[in-house]
């Protein structure tokens, strides 16, 4: 432990990347974090902005992992709730639509039944009622 | 001054992006050694010479969240 400094070491299969990432985010306004990783092990630097004794780096120390602790968990249940998160928030971004828009959408759907029940191109009409009458007609031609 | 950024904790891209934005304070040059990456710092001004290499690289660490 230096002036305004202390140093101690995380291991990363203990702690994720991302918590620590997130502990040392909630910390840079009150001390300057430095982070360096040799193998497994994550070495930390805290080094206060003001002046602190002894007793206050070491109680800094504490704060830092206890704060670690919390974005562990927190990551954790970030993690396992992923996907039903995803869900409410897609409900409801749908439900937030303009009701038009939702209707618009379902508009082309009518219009295509619509111009089927027309029968443009003539294509619903069967076989023997298009083709049937020629069919009589050919034979008398061949008696 | 020279500050070494272990490529395993601090990304390339916040590492720029922190250079980028702090552009005006001082020069920067980047460089990288086995599994640093290298950040050359020079002209700081001169107010801001006591606390510039911390905040710089507190700002870098910022940029991951």
């Amino acid at each position: 432990m230096r002036k305004n400094k202390i140093v101690f070491s995380l291991d990363v299969t203990t702690y994720s990347l991302q918590a620590i990432y997130a502990t040392a985010y909630s910390f840079v306004d009150r001390v300057y974090v430095f982070l360096d990783r040799k193998g497994k092990k994550i070495k930390v630097v805290l080094e206060s902005k003001g002046n602190l004794k002894k007793k206050g780096l070491e109680d800094l120390k504490k704060e830092f992992h206890n704060e670690l602790l919390n974005y562990l968990l927190r990551v954790e249940i970030a993690k396992r709730n992923q996907k039903i998160r995803d869900f409410i928030v897609g409900t409801a971004l749908v439900s937030a639509l303009p009701t038009e828009l939702l209707t618009q959408s379902s508009k082309p759907e009518i219009s295509g039944t619509a111009d089927w029940q027309k029968d443009p191109l003539g294509i619903a009409i069967p076989w023997e009622e298009k083709y049937g009458k020629k069919k009589r007609k050919t034979k008398k031609k061949s008696k | 001054m020279i500050i070494n950024f272990n490529k395993k904790i601090y990304s390339l891209k916040s590492i720029k992006k922190a250079i980028k934005d702090y552009s005006q304070l001082a020069n920067f040059k980047i460089g990288q050694k086995k599994n640093y990456f290298l950040v050359k710092i020079t002209k700081i001004k001169p107010e801001l010479k006591d606390i510039f290499q911390d905040e710089f690289s507190n700002y870098v660490l910022s940029l991951h969240q």
